[in-house]
């Protein structure tokens, strides 16, 4: 349709969602700070006024367009009154820019520079900071400017909600349950609230001082790697175009720095692909553990442990190929190299903030010794001074620098699917592929092998899609035998450590590029990657075999969602030597199979009956073992699957041995 | 701060207000009734019960005026800190009502009877140093006085239970 | 349970006979409502039914009924400081103060004796005269009861009691007609605009709900009356909460609803009581329910609480807030009546809009417009604080001017106070000065003032109020009701407020008034709800009146004197004996002396807390 815009004509889209949009998606950019054309309109910056038909001033973020209107973003009104809204919001906004992790790449530091702000009238009152630097993602509510893109995203996108606003008025802030660090609750660290921050409240902890330390100590052997995703956006953070030869450029980077290899991570995808093939056919086969879900990607293994433990089994055994690769540097490499794994610095440089997680988990800590974000790297490139555009690309070293066209392929939505794929082409040949998009970011592939049996696939991409697909699995709606699942929307590129901005248009271009370097790869598939097949004949024998089991495969636990703590229901005031302690799980797994029918029914036995009177009886939010819920402890002892009558005879049983004097109890 | 708590009530609350979603403001005021605040564990538990984060519990916790996160006594006692107070002994004051009640400013009995806050001028300086127990005010104070004053409001809670 | 439209009319005509005996017979009602309750009304209730009880009392009633049934529960006739108030039928003696002790007098003399007892018959601050009956008080003549009707005689918690006055008849004439288009036809034409503050024509409301797609629609009555010093609603829930319910009733079936909700603060438990025993009577007897009286229609409500804000008054703010989530307002467009709860067509009414649909069906437009003015038809409930002779709930027609108001109805200021404004329409209005006393109060009149109707709070301030502190006053609300989610809003309100603040303490500066004018403006074109666009009519309003008093206060001076910061307590050489009490009682030392010489008090250290002019045995510290 056709509208004027500040006295030009311009022709806009007849469907779009908003005139915001609509001017967006033709070039033109009307100021404003909480719209995200991924979540749902909050209009509460006030930046997007514009004036309509020459009468009301109205926002444009909600303004459906129509035939004819008459607009103009910019009187001399609406820049008096955008300038306004910026001045109070520097009124209370921390404005140590020099020091912030944004400096640079700030959107309100943009505007305050466009609009020649030099003096701000109103007092400056600094919000309650409490800064929450626990986890690999950093919240400063000193520099909040209470957008909501974070909440809506966690929530809308994701689907985690593991924050909100809290509070009213002056004193609203964006915070966890209670205010507790984001390492304490449910988030899973997928950076897609940093991916849409626009100021430096939400960012990611910078580890590059580390890293700077061990090279400068030349104690270690820093060997590198970089990930798939990032050679697609660094680009971005020196205002380059793309090009096909960044991560060449990068190696040179890193050995001027002091590195001592640099390796590929797509090494490691093809890898993790070949070896989660065969995973996936030998399930299929025995007809076990489906569907399953692929493991590369951190945040989407947390979130399976922490919201859907009952699938955890479901999850593909093989690490991630940052861990695989990891794994493998460390004990296979470092060995014909001849240094000891304890003398080796292992980097990873991903786009990604669940990796800084994912190296540091119980189940991976000591192999990949530090994670460094596609911005990090962009930051020392800076601080070097050297021009990246023009340092000489230098191929990455052996035997971890071929790589198939799929591995590459990992770092966009549909490429580890694609690639297992390609195996499984390999191995069983596949007849035909049928792609049907079931909604966006939810894709299914009706995969026909020669052999006559078919395979139904679905990539997904954003954990709000994830969700609602394992509640169609959970119902029985849904019937899939592999599902590849990136929690962040388009995959990796779009990781909470890319630069910013960070939103879909910005990721679909960087998928497109990523596309292009996939696509001149001569190797199409992992099994004709030589060094992969050289790695299997001299050291991991077959896929599934012992020994990569010891090195490539690994396991997952529930994660209990609230911090720690015992709710006391019937407390006992003797000592605890004479008392018996049951624990009733009142988490989501165990709430939902009756443990807490189990719990009144503990209340009135202890009420009631002369030999439970040295009972305490005590909640307990999760024990971690969700999938046989519901969950008791006696004392130390674990009872799964409880249901009332087992646990009183059992707890009948332990109370009379106790007082017998009896120390085994089993 | 250790309470006494069985889920039971919580059960019982949403339960009559149908594990409904929308019923969060209802249930929560219910619970805010029961307890005299909304205990963190209790906004586990339902977040639980009725599948919404607690995040986003904490966040209408918070917006709503009627309720609270930390505990209210059943008497809320007001020592005025303003200038005319505190230079009268309110700090006094505030040693008596620790040896009485075993609390300090900001703080609740563990039976929820007494918390005590300290608070800017209440205005009525020429009593000062002033203490305000549910909107009664009382002036004039000595330590003595104050303890006298708690030990009958507990007498008069042990006849009543 | 009624099952057809005739036997509820039946039914209805039915009580109508029986309460017209009621009113000829004796009865006695006591005004439960929050106000009078304060003061103890339920305990003279309580006494009055079981002296009933104890005693034989005679009746004319063919019907047999419980003795104590005769001691009838009311609702509020507006006059709060009078009460509890008992009226006693059939001779209409309205008792004011009454207190339980006074129950024996009542009962020997009027009740058994059909006598007055002078002492307790209300006294009318505006003539100073004890008037026997409630309609032949003053007040009562120059205003215009309609919604508020049958004051002091009408039971809130009996439907028959509703029904006896006529209550549903308008309903089933509306189900009986079948024609919804016919219906906001009727209500358009009424002229009917929106109680709540926003005075929206809710006849065009109701016909743009009605033709809004949607497999739901709902029916939202919005109680959440905030403004400080309001009651309108609270008074209407408490004493006719069948009206309401009426209203929605009508409007439900009118806009094709299936549900409804009745969004009562948690901070009116009363009313939330009355409305639950309505919702159970008229369920009880078939006029809640599935394919009520036979017609195919079904209607449910259901009560939800408010919890404490203010902002869940603005209508999408309120919508959340029924959702069971923060109470933060959502962008419009789409508005309720397109997409609302849940984001199915919705149709939101204050109370008191909902109280005149039943009487609009009932009495046709056309009467309708015979109250008020053109462009404000009907009559509107205020309430009045300050220090005028009367204070609490008036009804008066559109069109009456502050000054009858202010002189007439409440009978002038108390005392030695003077008139300087009014502030009308709470924390969201506007301040009114001399010059408007004889502006007719509608909706369109007021907004051509630079003020509005609001819900209906007027506070009369009197030349002792200091115009600034007013503006902090509401300030100091706004900003902390303010729900936090847009800027010019929730940092707006916060730095107007300092500057206010500043102003009162004698710091204000001529480029903080500068900056106060650009937030008030900013605030009210940029914010995203009613609550900031309204928040700064204190400011500007009292910017544009009442200028003279900021100036002063950047001079150093409070005109009116209220502003504490700028009194100043000088000991009066004359006066003071120089005994050195006040020195020794001042918490700052600022107080020196010799001896038996006038002291003197060092202004930079004064706290002005006044203790000293406590101690002074001799009066010699004078506040300037």
């Amino acid at each position: 349709m056709k509208i004027f815009v500040d006295g030009k004509e311009v022709i806009i889209k007849d469907d779009e969602r908003n005139l915001l949009e609509a001017l967006k998606n033709v070039g033109i950019e009307i100021p404003n700070l909480c719209y995200l054309s991924e979540t749902s309109v909050y209009g509460a910056c006030r930046l997007c006024l514009v004036e309509v038909d020459g009468k009301s001033i109205v926002t444009s973020c909600n303004l459906k367009p129509y035939e004819g209107m008459v607009v103009r973003t910019n009187t001399p009104e609406i820049y008096e009154i955008r300038k306004g809204i910026l001045e109070l919001l520097l009124a209370s906004h921390n404005r140590d820019c020099t020091t912030c992790e944004r400096n640079g790449s700030c959107k309100l530091q943009e505007y305050a520079e466009a609009f020649g702000i030099r003096k701000i009238r109103f007092d400056n009152i600094l919000k309650d900071g409490g800064m929450d630097n626990k986890s690999p993602i950093v919240r400063d509510n000193t520099k909040c400017i209470l957008c909501g893109d974070c909440v809506r995203v966690c929530e809308e996108v994701q689907g985690v909600a593991a924050i909100d606003i809290a509070g009213r008025g002056f004193l609203s802030k964006v915070t966890p349950a209670f205010g507790h660090s984001l390492s304490e609750v449910e988030c899973v660290y997928c950076g897609q609230c940093v991916a849409y921050c626009p100021t430096g409240a939400l960012s990611i902890r910078n580890d590059v001082d580390k890293l700077y330390k061990v090279l400068k100590s030349k104690k270690k052997v820093v060997i590198g790697m970089i990930a798939p995703a990032v050679r697609s956006a660094i680009q971005e953070e020196f205002k380059l175009e793309s090009d096909l030869f960044i991560a060449g450029r990068l190696n040179t980077f890193l050995k001027m720095l002091g590195f001592s290899k640099v390796f590929e991570v797509p090494f490691g995808a093809d890898l993790v692909a070949y070896e989660e093939a065969h995973e996936f056919l030998n399930r299929l086969e025995k007809g076990e553990k489906l569907p399953q879900f692929t493991s590369c990607c951190p945040a989407w293994v947390k979130y399976v442990e922490e919201f859907y433990p009952s699938y955890i089994d479901n999850l593909s055994t093989v690490r991630s190929p940052q861990q695989a690769m990891g794994s493998v540097i460390k004990e296979i490499y470092s060995k014909e190299i001849g240094v000891s794994k304890e003398d080796i610095y292992l980097v990873s440089i991903m786009p990604c903030t669940a990796k800084k997680f994912e190296a540091e988990r119980e189940e991976h800590k000591g192999v990949v010794d530090l994670v460094i974000t596609t911005k990090e790297l962009a930051q020392m490139i800076k601080a070097s001074g050297i021009d990246i555009s023009s340092t000489k690309p230098e191929p990455f070293d052996k035997p971890f620098n071929l790589y198939s066209q799929g591995g590459l392929d990992f770092g966009k939505t549909g490429g580890v699917l694609g690639t297992v794929l390609a195996v499984i082409n390999h191995k069983v040949k596949v007849k035909n592929v049928k792609e049907e998009e079931i909604d966006k970011g939810i894709r299914l592939f009706n995969v026909e092998l020669a052999d006559g049996r078919n395979i139904k696939a679905m990539a997904v991409h954003s954990l709000g899609k994830a969700k609602r697909v394992l509640k169609d699995i959970k119902e029985g709606i849904l019937d899939v035998d592999i599902i590849e699942v990136m929690a962040c929307s388009f995959g990796c590129i779009g990781g909470g450590g890319q630069p910013y901005p960070n939103d879909s248009k910005i990721r679909q271009k960087r998928a497109k590029i990523l596309s292009d370097m996939v696509n001149i790869n001569p190797i199409a598939s992992p099994q004709e990657n030589p060094y992969l097949m050289e790695l299997y004949e001299k050291y991991l024998e077959h896929p599934l075999s012992h020994k990569t089991h010891e090195i490539l495969h690994t396991s997952y636990s529930p994660k209990r969602r609230v911090p720690e703590q015992d709710i006391e229901i019937l407390p006992l005031p003797i000592p605890e030597e004479e008392k018996v302690k049951v624990r009733v799980c009142l988490g989501t797994s165990c709430y939902l199979k009756g443990s807490y029918k189990i719990l009144s029914d503990l209340i009135e036995i202890v009420r009631k009956e002369e030999w439970a009177k040295n009972i305490e009886v005590v909640g307990t939010f999760c024990t971690e073992n969700c999938s046989n819920a519901p969950n008791v402890l006696i004392d130390d002892i674990l009872i799964s699957g409880a249901d009332t009558n087992k646990v009183k005879e059992m707890l009948r049983e332990y109370v009379r041995r106790k007082q017998e004097g009896v120390s085994d109890v089993s | 701060m250790k309470l006494k708590r069985n889920f039971t009530k919580v059960e019982e609350i949403l339960k009559k207000h149908e594990y409904r979603k929308d019923n969060l403001i209802k249930i929560l005021l219910d619970i805010q009734k029961e307890y005299r605040y909304i205990p963190e564990d209790v906004i586990n538990y339902i977040g639980v019960a009725l599948d919404i984060p607690p995040a986003k519990i904490y966040g209408v916790a918070t917006f709503y005026a009627q309720f609270s996160l930390k505990p209210k006594g059943k008497y809320t006692i007001l020592v005025c800190d303003g200038t005319a107070c505190h230079m009268a002994g309110s700090t006094s004051l505030i040693g008596a009502i620790k040896e009485e009640l075993n609390i300090g400013p900001g703080e609740v009995t563990e039976d929820l009877m007494f918390s005590l806050d300290q608070v800017g001028c209440l205005g009525a300086c020429a009593l000062a140093p002033v203490m305000v127990i549910n909107e009664e005010v009382y002036g004039n104070l000595t330590p003595e006085k104050v303890k006298e004053i708690l030990k009958n409001l507990k007498e008069r809670e042990m006849k009543n239970a | 349970m009624l099952r057809s439209m005739d036997e509820a009319i039946r039914y209805i005509e039915e009580k109508k006979i029986e309460r017209k005996k009621k009113l000829e017979d004796l009865n006695v009602y006591v005004c439960v409502g929050t106000g009078c309750a304060a003061k103890g009304s339920i305990k003279v209730y309580e006494e009055l039914r079981r002296i009933f009880k104890e005693n034989n009392v005679k009746a004319n009633l063919q019907k047999l009924e419980e003795k104590e049934e005769r001691v009838r529960k009311t609702g509020c006739c507006g006059r709060c400081s009078s009460g509890p108030w008992v009226i006693v039928m059939p001779y209409g003696y309205f008792y004011s103060e009454v207190k339980p002790e006074d129950v024996k007098e009542i009962y020997e003399e009027t009740i058994l004796k059909g006598r007055p007892v002078e002492r307790l018959l209300f006294t009318d601050p505006a003539t100073g005269e004890r008037v026997e009956r409630l309609e032949d008080a003053k007040f009562y003549k120059v205003q215009s009861f309609y919604i508020m009707e049958d004051i002091g005689k009408c039971e809130c918690d009996s439907i028959d009691d509703y029904m006896g006055r006529g209550g549903y008849l308008s309903f089933i004439k509306v189900l009986k007609e079948g024609n919804p288009d016919n219906v906001i036809k009727t209500i358009k034409d009424s002229g009917l605009r929106g109680r709540g503050g926003a005075g929206f024509p809710t006849g065009v409301k109701w016909e743009i709900t009605k033709n809004s797609r949607g497999d739901k629609k709902f029916v939202v009555c919005n109680g959440d009356e905030g403004d400080p010093g309001a009651f309108m609603n609270r008074t209407l829930l408490e004493r006719d909460p069948h009206a309401v319910l009426e209203g929605m009733l009508i409007a439900a079936y009118t806009i094709g609803a299936q549900k409804g909700y009745a969004y009562i603060r948690a901070e009116y438990p009363v009313a939330v009581e009355m409305f639950r025993k309505a919702i159970e009577d008229a369920k009880r007897l078939g006029l809640i329910g599935e394919n009520i009286l036979g017609t195919g229609f079904s209607f449910d409500i259901e009560i939800k609480e408010g919890a404490g804000a203010f902002v869940c008054g603005e209508e999408t703010a309120l919508l959340a807030s029924i959702e069971g989530k923060r109470g933060v307002p959502r962008p419009r467009p789409p508005y309720p009546a397109q997409a609302g709860l849940w984001g199915y067509p919705t149709l939101i009414n204050n109370v008191e809009t909902y109280a005149n649909v039943p009487k609009i069906i009932r009495d046709g437009a056309e009467n309708y417009r015979k109250r008020g003015v053109p462009n404000s038809p009907g009559t509107k409930m205020f309430s009045v604080t300050g220090p005028v002779k009367l204070t609490g709930i008036i009804e008066v027609e559109f069109g009456t001017t502050l000054r009858q108001i202010v002189y007439e109805i409440c009978g002038g200021l108390t005392g030695d106070n003077e008139f300087k404004a009014v502030q009308i329409g709470g924390p969201s209005g506007a301040c009114l000065s001399e010059a408007f006393l004889d502006l007719p109060l509608d909706y369109d009149s007021l907004k051509s003032a630079g003020a509005m109707v609001g819900s209906g709070g007027i506070v009369v301030l009197s030349k002792k109020a200091c115009m600034v502190e007013v503006a902090r006053f509401f300030l100091d609300f706004t900003k902390r009701e303010s729900c936090g989610k847009c800027i010019p809003c929730r940092e707006g309100l916060m730095q107007a407020y300092r500057i206010l603040e500043r102003f009162t303490q004698g710091k204000g500066t001529y480029e903080d008034l500068e900056n106060l004018e650009f937030l008030a403006g900013l605030i009210k074109t940029a914010s995203a709800c009613g609550l900031g666009q309204t928040a700064p009519n204190p400011i500007l309003s009292t910017l544009r009146l009442f200028r003279d008093e900021y100036i002063a206060h950047i001079e150093g001076i409070c005109p009116s004197g209220m502003c504490t910061a700028f009194k100043r307590y000088v000991i009066n050489p004359e006066l003071c004996k120089g005994c050195g009490l006040c020195a020794r009682f001042c918490p700052q030392n600022a107080i020196s002396g010799e001896r038996g010489k006038p002291y003197v008090i060092d202004q930079e250290k004064c706290a002005k807390c006044g203790v000293c002019v406590e101690k002074c045995k001799f009066k010699a510290i004078e506040i300037r």
